[in-house]
């Protein structure tokens, strides 16, 4: 099976091209419509890491909470569309009912549904009050059951898992010549995560763990990521009481001489997301992003041989590929 | 001659029945990539509920009154696009939701789209926002609705 590509190719990473580095962020959030915030994210770590500009610790707590509230949207989003597949009306309307809090919550810390358009080069726009992080306290508090009654819905039905387990099985010999990554990857059983490998931001402070699974198939992914919301959850609470008092943006010095091949990665909920910039006299030369939906749709493409025809849609959901990301 | 008043009555009563049919149940096939489809996936579940005005989401364009298109238009897409126009009844009505589909959005500089669905087939409701909130899809939806009172 080969995929066809160029049917919603916009032609971004050109369209950006001599525009001024503190102007690209509303058109490259667009490229990822699940989790726009690690777009931004990745682009400003890129940035700082160049020009070394410290960012307050702040405002990496606040990058931390976001990302993880934006990982936790897209992995519940992926259930909706596990459901669809399956032909769940119930477990489909749950899901969209629990995102919906999520999403509120991003819209009043930022302004914002999906596209935030939050981070800035050397920290984040503006402050967020006491009264979003009460009410993030009190969101939290009630959520782990009501991933407890997904996860019910899930993996201890049992025709779920009749149907789920051994459909769509990815060899790990594949996918590593694939070069898959996320949450596709720790389902074959490989530990990679790149909040653990790199900590980029300040993810070295919390605990979590790293969930993997052992064989590889649909059942696989979709506990991988029902246990991914939990650890994102936990490094939620365990980061609201971490959060001190001070600055949220740091203005450093930019030289506007040519520089090439600043090259930064950060875990998105889909994979590795990286980003390759080069920029002269102030505005983008060249932006290439490098996203894991790419990847993994070649990885259903193989994992897709010898099923039926009826499962195909099943096993496209629960690659939770992002059309947007592959057809920049 | 006593004939023509009743059945201008039956006419017009037939007229008012169609209008009622059509105002309580609306058969909206949608075609949407990137945000906005989120969005629209949005108000299908239960916290905006679009089900409660009588929107059905139907999966055949023969079936449809409304054609709901959201997302990116890209040059490639055109002739699926058309194909899909004209396979909808005849009295349809487009919604183009979300900037992408009205004007091409942050991307009207791109080579590979076009600045809107306007460019392939007359647009008779747009929805701004990029991408819009589920509030201003129900609008829509309510103003389509006025049109049969």
């Amino acid at each position: 099976m080969n995929p066809d590509f160029g049917y919603l190719r916009t032609g971004v990473e050109k369209i950006i091209e001599g525009i001024e580095i503190d102007n690209v962020i509303p058109f490259i959030n667009r490229v990822d419509n699940s989790s726009a915030i690690s777009v931004e994210l990745v682009y400003c770590i890129a940035l700082e890491n160049y020009f070394k500009i410290e960012v307050p610790i702040r405002a990496k707590f606040i990058r931390v909470i976001l990302s993880e509230l934006s990982r936790i949207s897209s992995h519940i989003l992926f259930l909706t569309k596990l459901a669809n597949a399956l032909g769940m009306n119930m477990p489909l309307h749950y899901c969209l009912r629990e995102r919906e809090e999520i999403l509120h919550l991003i819209e009043v810390a930022t302004g914002s549904r999906l596209t935030p358009n939050f981070v800035r080069i050397g920290g984040i726009k503006s402050d967020l009050s006491k009264q979003f992080f009460d009410k993030l306290k009190e969101i939290l508090k009630g959520f782990r059951k009501k991933v407890h009654e997904l996860r019910v819905f899930f993996l201890e039905n049992e025709l779920v898992v009749n149907k789920l387990n051994n459909l769509g099985v990815l060899v790990k010999e594949d996918a590593i010549k694939l070069a898959i990554s996320g949450p596709n990857l720790r389902a074959l059983g490989v530990s990679q995560d790149i909040r653990k490998n790199d900590n980029y931001e300040i993810y070295d402070e919390f605990n979590f763990k790293v969930p993997i699974g052992d064989r590889g198939d649909s059942l696989d992914r979709c506990m991988v990521r029902i246990e991914e919301i939990e650890q994102s959850i936990s490094i939620i609470s365990q980061a609201l009481y971490k959060v001190p008092e001070g600055k949220i943006r740091t203005y450093g010095e930019v030289n506007t001489q040519l520089m090439e091949n600043i090259y930064s990665h950060v875990e998105c909920p889909h994979g590795e997301l990286g980003m390759n910039i080069s920029v002269s006299e102030g505005r983008i030369a060249k932006l290439s992003i490098k996203g894991p939906s790419y990847n993994n749709l070649f990885a259903f493409s193989k994992a897709v041989i010898g099923e039926k025809l009826e499962d195909i849609e099943l096993i496209l959901a629960s690659f939770d590929i992002c059309v947007c990301e592959v057809d920049k | 001659m006593l004939d023509r008043p009743k059945h201008l009555r039956k006419i017009k009563f037939l007229n008012r029945l169609k209008n009622w049919v059509k105002l309580t149940s609306i058969n909206v096939y949608c075609f949407s990539s990137g945000c906005c489809g989120d969005e629209i996936l949005a108000t299908y579940g239960p916290v905006y509920d679009l089900e409660r005005l009588g929107v059905n989401f139907v999966s055949s364009p023969e079936r449809a009154d409304v054609l709901m298109i959201a997302g990116t238009i890209t040059k490639e897409m055109k002739p699926i696009l058309e194909d899909l126009y004209n396979n909808t009844e005849d009295k349809k009505v487009v919604i183009a939701v979300g900037s992408c589909a009205i004007n091409g959005g942050p991307f009207y500089k791109s080579d590979y789209i076009l600045n809107g669905v306007k460019e392939i087939f007359n647009v008779d409701l747009y929805v701004p926002g990029c991408p819009p909130r589920p509030e201003a899809i129900i609008y829509s939806i309510l103003r389509y609705k006025e049109r049969f009172k």
